[in-house]
């Protein structure tokens, strides 16, 4: 005599979480985004430092000093790296499709 | 779903009685539209051209009163029976619809996912200045998918 019919609730339910989990899947590629872009930053801030042209000798040897310096500064970059690579991981994870 | 989130059915259960009822009304008055077929196969039995119609139970609008016994010029209205059917008819089907409240009252388990409401959720997360932490985020994807494959 009557006929109940629960897809469109179910549906609704699922499609709020689903909603919220696509969210935060685009939260998570954002927050990768923006980690990668400060490192590249970083890198890129290292490599004008050392491909500028010295104009006497005092500035070659501060660049030379510099350079000495770089290994340390990359190692302490490493953590973020790491970091970003975990973050990136979870993302190949859900495939998130990277634009 | 209602205005404020919560499982409601399409039609209302009283909706669907009364229109069982008019169905059972219209069945009756539709009986009294039926010609006689006498008149039709043997038009020369019949004096008058007047259309004749079949003697069929009408439904009074109210239960026909019980007369005296001991008065035998009145007589007991022949149609209480269909007053009485229509009556006993009414009361089944709105005692049928009754457990659909109860079978409502199910889907209260869910109270928790009717009230969320994913825009505010994703603002509430969406903190620049205090990012949540991937780790926590992929947590909560996966229990909303996990979530979502149950419902």
């Amino acid at each position: 005599m009557f006929q109940i019919d629960c897809k469109s609730i179910r549906t609704t339910l699922a499609d709020k979480h689903l909603k919220i989990a696509k969210a935060e899947v685009e939260l998570i590629a954002k927050q990768a985004k923006i980690i990668s872009n400060g490192i590249m930053a970083e890198f890129d801030t290292k490599d004008l430092k050392i491909i500028a042209v010295p104009n006497n000798i005092e500035e070659l040897s501060e660049i030379k000093s510099y350079m000495s310096q770089v290994p340390n500064e990359i190692e302490k970059l490493g953590v973020e790296i790491n970091k970003c690579t975990d973050i990136y991981d979870m993302l190949n994870e859900f495939q998130y499709a990277f634009e | 779903m209602s205005d404020d989130n919560k499982p409601e059915y399409s039609h209302e259960a009283a909706e669907v009685c009364f229109s069982i009822l008019k169905t059972f009304e219209k069945g009756l008055s539709s009986l009294s539209d039926i010609t006689q077929l006498e008149q039709k196969l043997l038009p020369g039995l019949f004096k008058s051209s007047t259309k004749m119609f079949l003697k069929v139970p009408v439904k009074p609008e109210e239960m026909p009163q019980t007369p005296d016994l001991a008065n035998k010029k009145v007589l007991p209205d022949e149609n209480a029976w269909v007053y009485e059917e229509f009556i006993r008819l009414r009361s089944k089907i709105f005692e049928s619809v009754d457990p659909l409240a109860d079978y409502l009252k199910t889907y209260d388990q869910f109270a928790n996912d009717y009230a969320l409401d994913p825009d505010a959720e994703i603002l509430l997360m969406d903190d620049e200045e205090n990012p949540p932490e991937p780790d926590a985020l992929r947590r909560d994807v996966l229990m909303r998918r996990e979530r979502a494959k149950k419902l």
